[in-house]
């Protein structure tokens, strides 16, 4: 009986992926006094809040089958604009904000638009939107940082409620609603049916460019307000926001499940992938890692996370 | 008994004493080991230079006082000021005597530092200004000054005539804004100086190899360049050397790493207005360490700026 | 003296007898047929005389008298072509005829494409294949592509023993004889094949020897001159499945009311042109034609997935939108597509989700999707369907191709359509999965459903087909009463001699 519970729960594809990130945790606690302490906790739970909420647009992209590479540059641009409309013009930060979010969802509509209406590859457009957005980012701003943003908005980025900072609730409250929708919901199940096989998803009714617009529109959207969040805990808004925010989302998805073929995962496991990512940054530091070996620590660290997870995949399938 | 009783109130009265004097005037308590932790803006030689200044401090302390003072360095691999808060924030964790850092944005970085010097963490700033309003030790140099020391010069060896470039660093940094800015206005005192280009290389020595070929390409006449970060220089005088033109153009470069101090021993670029960066990590140590037993130190401690050239380098 | 001989040869996976006790007599100059349903076992079988698994359970494989499990390099003689095209379609004819180079003599460390056009020019020729060698193997027709795969076998200069896996399971009757002349120059050069079919005519004309294999089983062998089809088909299917019964749906009592259920009139797409038809209430309506005569592409347009160039669709006497599959889905009208692979099942989805995806309207409760009720569902569709599989978490990936072909038509059929349309829907499938295919074909089109059936196989549609449309080249040719039509007028009408119509 035991066993079989316990084989029950190893049979969730999200088993490898979460004992993983059990290990490393666990490790990270043993190995480092610091690690555990409550401001470290909340430094963790901050920076995963920023890069998860792209992650959750990214991993939703990736099921789909597409990719965005320039959901970083769009939080960038998205936190400049709504800085620049609080500061320069002088709207109500909130209103701003609300603005904000609506031209990230412009931007990664426009992505969509293109890759469905012109058959481009989300890859290759991307980077050519990445681009243009960054340049945007930099005609507007001349590369120098609009300070001051309005303290009474900072709270949404700076803030905690019972000890937990503001920006991971929102991620989580994200969270929650993007595992609903892919998984309890029709547009959840037409983003995997089309990552899996658009043409057949085509056969079946689907409006596969429907879906597909929506998603990179929400994309941005999540960017956006990541980047928002940032302008917010920064109290500036900087141009070099989002500039991390490119390949880890990718990293995280597929550690987290996602397969960059499509079709495969959850953003839930995305976000594991991205708390894997979030320690390993952390521990490198507690440690004291030279920074040139933090690129070697930190990729053997996913390699042998990575390694685990196919280990106990394949174990359980031989198994079942 | 009495004998007993007068040594222990003897005892208690140097040491009441002790305590006292201690109380009135800081840095007099022993202190057996310190941590300070360097965080530069990014992965780049200049900051090894700082890391090499500072562990020389420490040595220096270590030397003197016999207490142990350990020296760690954490940089960002991306010169994003994301990156930089949450290794800052990670090592406030570690709960080191002192943080001595490089901004990447005063204003973006101050959440941390508050945070850092709420939990009673000495921070210094270098090369760098500290964010409004808050008392941090800062050294470092004036950045105006050190470019217009290598463009005044430039200009002297060009007898005040002729075309110039800037290379110009990441266009987001301060400091680099404020060098080419600086540049800029010393050529536009001298009527037959003429700017024709500016390139921009986000402090890459590849990247300003490639702008500066491009420039030269398409400025047959340009005589003279200078530039506003570490790598511009060295790719500059590259792109001089493939090109063909060593003599021909003059390169007044930009602080000292080993390839700029090359490239002047070769005769590719003239001299170089250089930062001090060893001196920047030194005096970032000592001011954490005095600190840390509780001195206070200066609001600015001005490292200076020095010409390099082929007579003074070896 | 066998070449090949296989002796009590038997296969465990974990929990699975895949085969067990076969034993097999190849010889050379003879075609052998391995005959079996879906998932009898051939395919284990074909692996292990193959070597690509090397590790039987039980028994022995010994070929030119040697036993493989100490003579491995004896596995160079056999040459194996299966069933699903493994070509490189972004390399050309040559490159795939060669590759791996050192297979094929191309030794050097330097491959030199003249060299190797001119080498596969001989191969070509051998084969009628009319593409040429520098011609991408994407541009090239399917059965030209079938037929560069048996090239491609055959360049093993080792090659005694050919293997076959439904070499003609995309191919029209002359390109059948193509695939055929060519076993047969192989087999009178002294090769022995072993050819693997469903299609029961084929195997009984190029056959001499048979194997039958059932549940992992040898169930029955001997010589084709010695059975009929009948026999055949009872070893495999282990009953007697009355072949010679046709599937044509009894027209209803009285002749229905109002239009009809589809009503097509001068559609004009992508390669073809002027179709007009009309669809009847309670009918099974034939589509005959050669490869690339345009059918797929005239099903394809009415549902929406290609677009249409001229010409109205009425849906039982509305008007239908065209270029939108979902509107098309919306209406009641649904296509099921020829390729499971490309257009029809989500592979990497379990047979739940692949069901599920179409019942959502049926399963959507206040929070969000039921999972209850859309196992209930999907439960009640795997009966109905009898479709085989270990748990409807399986990835549909897994299935056999007539399980697989059984859960897309429950999964059609769950949203209760008005117009099916099938696109070969029995390619690769054994025959009584066949037969199971053709009797829910019929009850649905009994209980007021249009169906719509193409297929390559003239005998399968002269069993389920109320009438037949034919098509030559992208244009209709005729229109035909099944019950009162001759096989020669229908073949004529598919070649295209004239334009034909009987009774219809």
């Amino acid at each position: 009986m035991q066993r079989k519970n316990l084989s029950f729960l190893l049979a969730n594809p999200l088993a490898g992926v979460f004992v993983a990130l059990l290990i490393i945790f666990v490790l990270s606690a043993l190995l480092s006094p610091y690690f555990l302490t409550s401001y470290n906790m909340s430094v963790i739970a901050r920076s995963l809040a920023f890069v998860g909420l792209v992650t959750v647009g990214q991993s939703m992209l990736l099921i789909l089958g597409e990719l965005d590479l320039s959901l970083g540059v769009i939080g960038g641009l998205c936190g400049v604009v709504a800085g620049m409309l609080m500061m320069t013009v002088g709207v109500n930060p909130w209103v701003a904000i609300v603005l904000g979010l609506a031209f990230g969802g412009v931007l990664g509509f426009f992505n969509g638009i293109m890759v469905t209406q012109l058959g481009l590859h989300s890859l290759v457009l991307t980077i050519g939107t990445a681009g243009i957005y960054g340049g945007i980012n930099l005609v507007l701003t001349k590369g120098v940082a609009i300070t001051n943003i309005p303290k009474q908005i900072q709270f949404l980025g700076r803030g905690d409620i019972v000890g937990i900072p503001v920006p991971f609730i929102i991620m989580i409250v994200v969270l929650a609603i993007a595992a609903f929708v892919t998984l309890k919901t029709p547009f959840g199940r037409y983003l995997y049916a089309i990552g899996n096989n658009p043409a057949a998803a085509a056969m079946l009714g689907i409006k596969v460019n429907r879906v597909r617009v929506l998603t990179f529109t929400a994309a941005g959207m999540l960017a956006a307000l990541a980047g928002l969040l940032m302008v917010s805990r920064l109290g500036t808004a900087q141009p070099s926001i989002g500039d991390t925010w490119v390949l880890p989302p990718i990293a995280a998805s597929v550690i987290g499940g996602v397969a960059t073929t499509g079709g495969v995962g959850t953003p839930v496991g995305a976000i594991l992938g991205a708390a894997i990512i979030g320690i390993i940054e952390n521990i490198i530091v507690l440690f004291g890692v030279s920074p040139y070996w933090q690129g070697v620590v930190s990729g053997t660290i996913v390699v042998l996370a990575i390694s685990f997870d196919a280990i106990s995949r394949r174990y359980m399938r031989r198994d079942a | 008994m009495k004998k007993l009783t007068v040594a222990l109130l003897t005892a208690s009265a140097i040491l009441f004493t002790g305590a006292a004097f201690a109380g009135d005037l800081p840095g007099l308590i022993k202190k057996d080991s310190f941590r300070f932790v360097i965080v530069p803006k990014v992965v780049h030689p200049w900051f090894d230079l700082v890391n090499d200044g500072a562990k020389h401090a420490a040595a220096v302390i270590e030397a003197q006082t016999g207490a142990k003072v350990t020296i760690e360095y954490s940089a960002p691999q991306q010169a994003d000021v994301v990156q930089q808060n949450q290794i800052l924030e990670s090592t406030i964790a570690t709960r080191p005597d002192g943080i001595a850092i490089d901004l990447l944005d005063p204003s973006g970085n101050r959440a941390p530092l508050e945070e850092a010097v709420e939990q009673g963490i000495q921070v210094s700033v270098f090369d760098s200004v500290p964010p409004e309003g808050m008392a941090l030790t800062a050294i470092g140099n004036d950045f105006c000054e050190q470019a217009e020391i290598a463009s005044e010069r430039l200009v002297k060896l060009l007898n005040e005539e002729g075309e110039v470039a800037i290379m110009m660093g990441v266009p987001s940094a301060p400091n680099h804004a404020i060098r080419a800015e600086c540049h800029k206005k010393v050529f536009e005192k001298y009527p037959k100086i003429k700017l024709v280009a500016t390139g921009i290389d986000n402090d890459d020595i590849e990247t300003a190899q490639k702008q500066a070929a491009a420039i030269m390409q398409a400025n047959p006449n340009l005589k003279g360049w200078v530039a506003c970060d570490a790598a511009g220089p060295i790719g500059v005088a590259q792109a001089i050397t493939e090109a063909g033109k060593a003599g021909k153009i003059t390169l007044v470069g930009l602080d000292n790493l080993p390839e700029m101090l090359q490239a002047i021993r070769d005769g590719v670029a003239d001299s170089s207005s250089s930062t001090k960066p060893q001196m920047q990590g030194y005096w970032a140590v000592m001011t954490m360490w005095q600190k840390a037993l509780g001195v206070e130190t200066p609001k600015t401690i001005d490292t200076g700026i020095a010409v390099l050239t082929k007579d003074n380098i070896d | 003296m066998a070449f090949l001989e296989v002796e009590g040869l038997g296969r465990d996976f974990p929990g699975v007898r895949a085969l067990d006790d076969v034993s097999l007599k190849l010889e050379l100059g003879r075609v052998h047929v391995l005959a079996g349903e879906n998932g009898a076992g051939k395919s284990t079988l074909v692996k292990l005389i193959t070597g690509s698994d090397p590790s039987p359970t039980r028994g022995r494989i010994v070929i030119d008298g040697k036993d493989v499990a100490e003579n491995p390099e004896k596995f160079r003689f056999i040459a194996y072509v299966p069933q699903e095209l493994s070509l490189f379609p972004h390399l050309s004819v040559a490159e795939n005829l060669f590759i791996p180079y050192d297979r094929a003599d191309f030794t050097g460390r330097l491959v030199s494409q003249r060299a190797l056009e001119r080498e596969a020019q001989v191969y070509l020729d051998r084969f009628a294949i009319t593409a040429k060698p520098s011609a991408l193997v994407r541009n090239i027709s399917v059965p030209d592509q079938q037929l560069l795969q048996i090239a491609r076998a055959s360049t093993n200069k080792h090659m005694k023993v050919l293997i076959l896996d439904e070499p003609t399971s995309s191919l029209t009757t002359t390109e059948v004889e193509r695939v055929f002349s060519v076993v047969k120059s192989f087999r009178d050069t002294g090769h022995a094949i072993v050819f693997i079919s469903h299609k029961m005519g084929e195997v009984l004309e190029i056959g001499d020897d048979f194997t039958v294999l059932r549940n992992g089983e040898k169930v029955a062998d001997g010589r084709i001159a010695d059975i009929t089809e009948r026999d055949l088909i009872r070893a495999m299917s282990g009953s007697e499945v009355s072949f010679e019964e046709h599937f044509r749906p009894t027209p209803p009592a009285e002749p229905p009311s109002g239009p009809p259920v589809l009503e097509v009139k001068n559609l004009s797409g992508h390669r073809f042109h002027d179709v007009s038809f009309e669809l009847r209430h309670g009918e099974i309506l034939g589509f005959a034609g050669l490869l690339g005569a345009g059918r797929s592409e005239v099903m394809q347009t009415i549902f929406g997935y290609l677009k249409a160039k001229t010409g109205t669709v009425r849906l039982r006497g509305q008007p239908h939108v065209l270029g939108d599959t979902s509107h098309s889905v919306g209406h009641g009208l649904l296509y099921l597509s020829e390729e499971r692979k490309l257009h029809g099942i989500l592979p990497q989805l379990s047979v739940r989700e692949n069901i599920g995806v179409s019942i959502l309207k049926q399963t959507m409760a206040r929070f969000g999707i039921s999972s209850s009720k859309e196992r209930a569902l999907v439960k009640q569709i795997i009966a109905a369907y009898d479709i085989k599989t270990a748990s409807m978490e399986k990835k549909i990936f897994f299935l056999s191709g007539g399980n697989q072909q059984k859960a897309i038509i429950g999964r059609a059929m769950a949203t209760s359509p008005s117009v099916l349309i099938f696109d070969e829907p029995t390619k690769g499938i054994d025959v009584r999965t066949k037969a199971e295919i053709y009797k829910i074909m019929k009850r649905l089109a009994e209980s007021g459903v249009g169906i719509i059936l193409i297929s390559s196989e003239m005998d399968e549609l002269r069993k389920c087909a109320s009438r037949i449309v034919t098509m030559y080249a992208g244009r209709q040719t005729g229109s035909f009463d099944n019950a009162t039509t001759s096989n020669e007028t229908l073949i004529g009408a598919i070649f295209g001699s004239g334009s034909h119509s009987n009774a219809a």
